[in-house]
């Protein structure tokens, strides 16, 4: 028995051995491969049939010869017919059952990384999500409504996932290696998201939340960051780390609520700005083009009027800041002269 | 302060419930002009020392509510209260049944109610709530704005809060002088002000609740039909 284990194991790892030598020499195989097919085309329409008729005719006939199928398969009329006819069946059909076999093998491979999340994004302009929790998936949404990629990275796939369109990547956010796999070189922007664990306070919540950051302006300083935080007596922590951009959750929703509360009827507006993933309109931010440059606020804003824009402010760049903070201005004088850079702030309508 | 000294104003707002943002919803009323009474299981640790008007109570008893001037009062905030400690379904159904208790005592307060599951928005329709706020996707809306576009969070901020004293989103109810006079003439004389004006608001035809539909820009020429409302950035003054 044990002689017969030791077979079983010896043959496998000759498997394992041979797969792996013929993983190393596909494209030599697969060059073979096409090299017979082509040569074989060109001397069946040389030979067999005189030069006449078009290559293309003459490569459907090989292609069905290597399955043994048609005229040709049957009933060579040259010698070198009959060669050719001969390879193809032998040494075609096994060429191309490896090249078969092998091309499944690597597309499997490939979906089965994706799965567990161990391929590498190849996206550009992208945004990463790092961490879930409960708000992350309509994160998701939104983004995807405003046409952007999107990277996520996590120590687990969230079963929500397999509903979009989404690059996976499996490991702990703070891992240099795994921001890498992730795109970060390339990525637009990262949000880090506050991951609630069981016993964990609002502070060593927000203290891994930071940890992300740091590695993340570490390895790419000018990409956008931003960071979500419980507790905003840890937003010194936060800026050290060079962080673009922070939200306090909690603060906002009490200043929406309460909104909704002193301004009666404004909740719908208020949501309906904010969404993107709606047949509505939304909030946006974009930079001022060059051709503006030395025209004045209320040129620019009276073209967007036109445009069917509601145009609200505009925002420069805060010399101050280590970071890209930008200081804003809502409803300034129309005599204002554009000097870029400069951001203008205005409502659109969402694209259907 | 005990329950017998407490001083109800009128015309007020009632906070059912206490969580991590509710002090700062408490500020955010405050720096708007509206006086709030908080109703509460416990006194909150953050106003031990206060002197704000709070009620020891359950929020869904009706005494404690009527001790609380709901009444008088013009709106009410009820909060999602315990989470992360109680399932998700279990505090939104808390909260539906003190919405549902203030809407019975006084019909025609204007209620607000934090929910946290959406699935659980037929029943907050049920009880005749006016306004639901979906914590998470509100928050989750913000962060993708912050996100996808750059440098507006600051903007964001300055608009929803009142009590840092800069610009704010606001409501401005039309009087009769409006009536038969069109949209472009209210913006003008809101732009005349230095103010920022946005859109419009009509009532929704649900009459048991005070539901508002807007319109964000409207043609200039869309005449005032009473009730309307226009919505507005009351611009930081220098």
């Amino acid at each position: 028995m044990a002689q017969n284990y030791s077979k079983r194991v010896k043959g496998l790892k000759r498997g394992t051995k041979y797969a792996s030598k013929l993983h190393k020499y596909f494209i030599w195989i697969l060059l073979a491969f096409v090299i017979l097919v082509f040569g074989s085309t060109y001397l069946y329409w040389k030979l067999e049939r005189g030069g006449q008729g078009n290559l293309l005719e003459a490569l459907w006939t090989i292609l069905f010869t290597l399955i043994g199928q048609g005229e040709f398969a049957n009933h060579p009329q040259t010698t070198v017919g009959r060669v050719i006819v001969f390879v193809l069946s032998v040494v075609g059909i096994s060429l191309l059952g490896v090249v078969l076999s092998e091309v499944l093998a690597r597309v499997m491979k490939y979906n089965l990384k994706a799965m567990m999340g161990l391929n590498r994004c190849k996206y550009e302009g992208h945004t990463i999500l790092c961490g879930w929790n409960s708000r992350a998936e309509l994160v998701l949404k939104e983004l995807i409504a405003s046409g952007t990629q999107v990277a996520v990275l996590t120590k687990t796939k969230p079963a929500e996932l397999s509903h979009y369109d989404v690059f996976f990547v499996a490991g702990e956010p703070t891992s240099v290696e795994r921001l890498e796999q992730a795109g970060i070189e390339k990525a637009e922007s990262a949000i880090i998201f506050a991951e609630r664990g069981e016993g964990l306070s609002a502070d060593e919540i927000d203290a891994h939340t930071v940890l992300t950051t740091l590695a993340i302006e570490k390895r790419r300083p000018e990409i956008y960051t931003v960071i979500e935080l419980l507790n905003p007596a840890n937003e010194r922590h936060a800026r050290r780390t060079g962080v673009d951009d922070i939200v306090f959750c909690e603060r906002t929703l009490a200043d929406i609520v309460a909104a909704c509360a002193s301004q009666q009827g404004i909740s719908s507006f208020i949501s309906d700005i904010l969404s993107y993933s709606d047949d509505g309109s939304a909030l946006r931010a974009a930079d001022i083009d060059p051709q503006w440059n030395g025209k004045t606020v209320g040129e620019l804003f009276n073209a967007m009027i036109a445009d069917g824009e509601l145009p609200l402010g505009i925002m420069t760049p805060d010399e101050n800041a280590d970071t890209e903070r930008w200081n804003h201005e809502i409803n300034p004088p129309a005599d204002r002269v554009i000097s870029l850079p400069m951001r203008v702030v205005f409502i659109s309508r969402n694209a259907k | 302060m005990t329950d017998i000294f407490v001083n109800i104003p009128e015309g007020h707002t009632i906070i059912c419930g206490w969580n991590n943002h509710a002090m700062q919803i408490v500020k955010e009323l405050e720096a708007a002009g509206h006086p709030v009474v908080i109703v509460c299981a416990k006194r909150p640790e953050e106003l031990r020392n206060s002197t704000r008007a709070v009620i020891e109570g359950d929020c869904a008893d009706d005494a404690t509510l009527i001790k609380a001037g709901v009444m008088t009062a013009v709106s009410a905030i009820i909060l999602a209260e315990d989470v992360g400690r109680l399932p998700v379904d279990t505090v939104d159904a808390r909260s539906i049944l003190t919405a549902l208790a203030v809407e019975q005592l006084h019909p025609e307060i204007y209620s607000v109610l934090e929910i946290l599951n959406p699935d659980n928005l037929r029943h907050a329709s049920n009880a005749n709530v006016d306004n639901v706020v979906l914590c998470e996707q509100l928050i989750a809306h913000f962060l993708a704005l912050c996100a996808s576009q750059r440098g507006i969070s600051g903007f964001a901020s300055d608009i929803f809060s009142h009590s840092d004293n800069r610009s704010s989103l606001n409501t401005l109810e039309l009087g009769p002088e409006w009536n038969d006079k069109t949209t472009g003439e209210v913006f003008a004389a809101i732009r005349a002000q230095g103010d920022l004006p946005l859109a419009i608001m009509r009532r929704g035809e649900d009459e048991e609740r005070e539901e508002w539909l807007h319109e964000i820009n409207p043609p200039a020429d869309t005449p005032v039909v009473l009730p309307m409302k226009v919505i507005y950035i009351a611009c930081e003054k220098k």
